[in-house]
């Protein structure tokens, strides 16, 4: 064998992994420096005071137009079908106990990314990579764990959530899945658009929902969210999401992502298919086993 | 590239967990390159901080045009630079190579090395700054010849040299150190 390819290998091997302690220093500089550098959003939305003066003047006109606004849309509501506003849907999702949402491209048959989330479980999964380099990362909130499976090893580790970590991810949960980028219109960015998508084709390819495009512009690039929202249960079914540089330019897909609502039972059955019963899953940081089955194939795709 | 643009994207938002999950991800390729770079823990560590918490910093003006692997790369290797200009550092003289150096007398630290990965940091250290960097760019970033050149400034032809004899005083060095 030539030595010049065993040197090239070690050189490709070598690695220096981070010590806890810097891993805890460079985080607590970063995050500062992120709350930093993104303060409105860390902070919250709050009203300017530009908006807290001058909204209770233009209350009282608002107030009539609005009369006059909900008129019409009572006499259209009768003769229309139900149009849904993106408050809806996020209000719906806020409901919604458990969630799968798998994420493709479109060259891919496998998602790149599946996510299960339940709220009532207060647990989140993960998985990543396709067949059998499949990795599963269960974080277990309740019990403060993350569990780790690769398919290919067939063994599970075990460490010890951190407080802040846990704390951090039960705030995500309750977050709207990253299915929507905005709570309403009003938190969208300004010149942002909610329009339906008039195009019987495109709600037929995925039956029972209407089609709605949500734009909006941010630091110069064009966003575009498509969204097929659920007639009956204004959930989202499907998101599609566009991206471009310049107004000018297409919008190019980036990404898909499906959701399924499955049940707490559901949930349930898969962990304990890829991570072994309940009571393996409460074991010590450090755990190492080998679960029971080898889980069944996950893949989600309408 | 797509799972990048979306942590980025939420990066951007303030997220802390996507920030988390970019370090996590990429903290090792950065700090084995930094190391290999510096032959010194501690000033790779240091290298690793001010690119991380950088980064962080400037997170909303960042436009990705390739992967955030290769940015955090670049990132790093400016650094090492921006030091190697700073400092004064100079080429490793062959006799002065020991382990891999650190300010820190940590447990963990010296752990994290082992024998033959710091038989392999101290050859490293003993080649032209420009070889060690050819070599590590191409081996510990998958840069392709073609974008080193480019990052760099220089033609393709010279950086296929400097990676063949680099490879080449990197095989000569280790074989003395065997036979020692």
């Amino acid at each position: 064998m030539n030595p010049v390819d065993n040197l090239e290998r070690a050189i490709r091997q070598f690695q220096v992994t981070t010590s806890i302690e810097t891993d805890r220093r460079i985080l607590d500089d970063a995050f500062a420096a992120l709350e930093e550098s993104t303060p409105e959003e860390s902070a919250g939305r709050g009203r300017t005071m530009r908006q807290i003066v001058v909204f209770p003047r233009v209350m009282k006109f608002a107030a009539m137009a609005a009369v006059a606004v909900v008129a019409c849309a009572l006499l259209f509501k009768a003769l229309s079908p139900k149009a849904v506003e993106l408050g809806q849907v996020y209000q719906a999702l806020q409901k919604a106990e458990n969630l799968c949402v798998s994420t493709y491209t479109d060259a891919e048959a496998e998602p790149i990314q599946q996510v299960w989330t339940s709220r009532t479980l207060k647990v989140v999964m993960y998985k990543s990579q396709t067949g059998a380099q499949a990795k599963f990362d269960l974080f277990d909130i309740p019990n403060r764990l993350k569990k780790t499976r690769y398919l290919a090893s067939d063994t599970v580790s075990t460490e010890r959530l951190a407080a802040e970590q846990a704390i951090t991810l039960e705030r995500s949960i309750s977050d709207v899945f990253e299915l929507l980028p905005f709570a309403s219109m009003d938190s969208a960015p300004k010149g942002s658009q909610w329009s339906k998508v008039p195009d019987e084709d495109m709600e037929a390819s995925v039956p029972g929902t209407q089609v709605y495009d949500l734009t909006w512009a941010a630091e110069g690039f064009s966003y575009k969210r498509r969204i097929f929202v659920d007639a009956k249960s204004d959930l989202p079914k499907r998101t599609e999401y566009y991206f471009k540089e310049k107004p000018q330019d297409q919008y190019k897909f980036e990404s898909m992502q499906v959701a399924a609502y499955p049940t707490e039972k559901e949930i349930k059955l898969l962990i304990k298919e890829i991570f072994g019963p309940d009571q393996d899953r409460s074991g010590e940081p450090g755990y190492i086993g080998t679960p029971e089955h080898r889980p069944q194939d996950t893949t989600e795709k309408e | 590239m797509l799972e990048d643009q979306r942590l980025l994207w939420r990066l951007k938002r303030g997220d802390k967990e996507a920030l988390r999950s970019v370090y996590e991800k990429y903290k090792d390729n950065m700090l084995t390159v930094a190391t290999s770079l510096l032959h010194d823990a501690g000033s790779a560590e240091d290298v690793l901080h001010d690119v991380f918490v950088s980064f962080a910093m400037s997170v909303r003006k960042i436009e990705l045009h390739s992967s955030l692997r290769k940015y955090l790369i670049t990132s790093i290797i400016n650094r090492v630079r921006d030091r190697f200009r700073t400092k004064k550092h100079h080429i490793v003289e062959l006799d002065e190579v020991g382990p891999v150096s650190s300010d820190s007398e940590s447990p963990e630290r010296s752990a994290i090395l082992g024998e033959e990965a710091q038989l392999l940091a101290g050859a490293l250290a003993r080649l032209p700054l420009e070889q060690r960097e050819t070599i590590v760019l191409h081996l510990k970033a998958d840069m392709k010849f073609k974008q080193i050149a480019k990052m760099q400034g220089i033609s393709i032809s010279t950086v296929q040299g400097r990676y063949r004899y680099g490879l080449s005083k990197l095989r000569t060095i280790l074989n003395g150190e065997m036979k020692k």
